[in-house]
């Protein structure tokens, strides 16, 4: 006997102890379709997210192409396509964009011909090449039913799939289905007893907790089970991946750089007016403070936005969704970071060379400044991730980065008054010994922990 | 129905925390101890020959300062034991560590500021304990602020955890960091008196004191948070209770009436 795409044995799930959806048995065989029908608040979309491993199950077992939710999370995801109530889409890529970022994401093969057949099959060849915020709420719908059929999973989980389609795109949903992913199991939520009789074979009701309709094998022919496209994909490229969607954004968004360099150019002047204009301090001892702490004031500020842009964009979902190890996704972040970091630094250091007429751009102080780049960013990074679900990130974030980040500081500024009061040389040897200790433990444990702080 | 009464009766058989004779011995211990400590301190401890009686206020400070940083090292202990395991007592334990710790590195800071007034003719050096205690300090109010900030309890209890064990990484970090700082530019430090065996006596019986009271405190405040989660526990209980009861009457009524 072939084994099932998808198997739910007496699963449970909630909230805390609050079970949303109890005991819930169902099996769906390849190719099989069935729609979850009831009213708001029955826990369809919770069981929806729990089986496709964005939330664990509070009692029970499932598992999505053999692959169990919580024991085998990754594999799990492999076989899993799942278009929720809010899409998941980069709106600064376009839509062919967005489709082959998840194609090298799932290590897909023949991305071009895959991402351009997926379009076709939900309509959007026209306007693939129209960034995704500019779509429509019913076309973000269609490329998210692209997106989630992509990689030809075992099982499809569309929640609510007719709430912003038009009636024809509700009409052609089965013929879309068929074309996008021949085979796939699929389990549909909705309230629309007719959506469910044309998308599905078979109903079943949820309400008040439990499924009120026992399940009943369907009639229909089993058909072979799908293989998915998925594959392992290593940690380099899924970083390098990541990373260079991350800059594409950064760069059509503009969202940091120009007003990190705004801040940097308010702060360098305000503190060198602070302390050689007003209070008369010594040049080399002004450059060393204003240098670093500025750098750790952009550092932080910078790292609000860095998880919390995905955050409210609702993209990092799709990350999560994806058979990749999680801690690429902060190791992609983390670089974008460090870059900016690296170029505040550099533009403030030609500032305070400016300003304070001193020879700033020597070996000691690029070193310096290389490091606590690599340091502060990974403090920076790891608090970024860690405030992300926090309800005053803004005013949180520098609260947590500070604190840690106080000894980059002070190793900042050891090194640079070494340097620049012509110690003898390796003077400043120690200090940029401790920020390398500094960025070696923070990143250390930023890769480690960062699956733990996003993912359960 | 057998759900939520087995809930209920387990909750009753249990002691309220550090009632009945194990907590009378406990708060007696307590009691004693501390006024144990107070008399040394105050009457029987010599002044100091150089600081006089401000020297009183160490034998508090030392015993507050060691307690805070192992407050520090159980919040680490227990957030890696939560990662681990995924147990909500964990969680438990680092929350009530890092209240307490915060508390005694406060008491620290104030007890070791007046000393220095009097001694030093400063509130605030920049000596590396000093300046480690107050990183340490503004480490763990963030601490308890993020845990005030996030709304779902499991991300609350992982997050947390992670940065528990960060914050703990970061002490010996910035010990070194001020200690190098300090080479370069020296400052004031404590003068080392000799201790006379009554100090060292009295000094021994306050942090055995302090140090009681310190697990006290920890264990209350563990149990208290351990009763809110039952309490959350046992309210969820009873609705799922209710939801089960709801359904089971929705779905005999059409029998019963066929």
């Amino acid at each position: 006997m072939q084994p099932s795409a998808l198997t739910l044995n007496r699963l449970t799930v909630g909230f805390g102890r609050r079970h949303v959806l109890r005991d819930v048995s169902l099996t769906l065989r390849a190719g099989e379709r069935v729609a979850l029908l009831g009213p708001n608040g029955a826990g369809k979309t919770t069981l929806l997210r729990t089986l496709a491993t964005l939330q664990p199950p509070l009692g029970g077992q499932a598992t999505v192409g053999g692959a169990d939710v919580v024991q085998r999370k990754r594999g799990a995801r492999r076989h899993v396509g799942f278009v929720g109530h809010t899409p998941h889409l980069i709106g600064h890529l376009t839509a062919r964009e967005n489709l082959a970022f998840l194609a090298s994401l799932y290590g897909l093969s023949n991305t071009g011909a895959r991402v351009s057949e997926a379009l076709s099959v939900v309509g959007l060849d026209e306007i693939a090449n129209r960034r995704a915020r500019e779509l429509s709420r019913g076309q973000l719908q269609r490329l998210s039913l692209a997106a989630a059929g992509l990689h030809h999973p075992a099982v499809l989980l569309l929640d609510e799939p007719d709430a912003s389609l038009d009636r024809d795109a509700v009409r052609e949903l089965p013929a879309m289905l068929d074309a996008l992913c021949p085979g796939s199991a699929v389990l549909l939520s909705t309230h629309d007893p007719d959506v469910a009789a044309r998308a599905a074979g078979r109903s079943v009701l949820v309400d008040q907790g439990r499924v009120i309709e026992p399940d009943t094998p369907g009639t229909a022919a089993p058909e072979p089970p799908v293989t998915t496209g998925a594959t392992n994909v290593s940690f380099a490229t899924t970083a390098w991946t990541l990373l260079r969607k991350d800059a594409l954004v950064e760069w059509r968004a503009r969202e940091q750089a120009p007003a990190l360099l705004a801040f940097t150019l308010l702060i360098t002047v305000l503190f060198d007016m602070a302390f050689v204009i007003l209070a008369q301090a010594d040049a080399p001892a002004v450059a060393a403070g204003v240098a670093w702490s500025t750098l750790l004031l952009v550092a932080s500020l910078s790292g609000v936005r860095l998880f919390g842009s995905e955050r409210d964009a609702n993209t990092l979902t799709c990350l999560r969704l994806a058979p990749i190890d999680q801690s690429a996704v902060f190791v992609a972040k983390y670089l974008l970071l460090a870059a900016h970091v690296l170029v505040v630094g550099l533009v403030q250091l030609a500032l305070l060379s400016a300003l304070l007429d001193l020879q700033l751009f020597q070996g000691g102080m690029l070193a310096t400044l290389g490091l606590v780049t690599i340091a502060l960013s990974a403090v920076a990074a790891m608090q970024s991730a860690l405030a992300l679900e926090s309800r005053a990130r803004e005013v949180l974030m520098p609260l947590l980065a500070v604190p840690l980040a106080i000894p980059v500081m002070l190793a900042g500024v050891g090194a640079t008054l070494e340097t620049l009061q012509g110690a003898p040389a390796g003077g400043a040897a120690p200090w940029l010994g401790l920020l390398a200790v500094v960025a070696a433990v923070f990143l250390a444990l930023s890769v480690l922990l960062y699956p733990h702080a996003v993912d359960g | 129905m057998s759900l939520a009464s087995s809930v209920l009766r387990r909750r009753a058989s249990r002691q309220p925390p550090l009632f009945g004779w194990r907590g009378l011995v406990v708060y007696a211990s307590l009691l004693v101890l501390m006024a144990a400590a107070l008399y040394m301190i105050f009457i029987y401890a010599p002044a100091e020959r150089v600081q006089g009686d401000a020297h009183r206020l160490l034998y508090g400070h030392v015993a507050v300062a060691w307690l805070a940083f192992l407050a520090f090292g159980i919040v680490a202990f227990a957030s890696v034991m939560y990662l681990w395991r995924r147990t909500a007592r964990w969680d438990s334990l680092a929350v009530a560590s890092a209240e307490v710790g915060v508390l005694f590195t406060t008491l620290t800071l104030a007890s070791g500021s007046i000393w220095g007034r009097h001694v030093w003719g400063v509130w605030w050096t920049w000596d590396p304990r000093l300046t480690t205690t107050l990183v340490l300090w503004f480490i763990y109010v963030a601490y308890l602020a993020l845990r005030m900030y996030i709304d779902n309890v499991d991300t609350r209890r992982r997050v947390a955890a992670i940065f528990g064990i960060v914050g703990v990484v970061d002490v010996p970090i910035v010990w070194y960091s001020v200690e190098w700082w300090r080479s370069l530019h020296p400052v004031q430090s404590v003068t080392r008196a000799g201790l006379t065996p009554e100090m060292v006596l009295t000094l021994v019986v306050t942090v055995v004191a302090f140090t009681v009271f310190c697990f006290v405190l920890i264990r209350q405040r563990y149990l208290l948070e351990c009763a809110s989660d039952e309490g959350e526990d046992l309210r969820d209980s009873v609705r799922n209770w209710h939801d089960e009861l709801r359904l089971t009457g929705a779905r005999s009524t059409p029998e019963a009436r066929t």
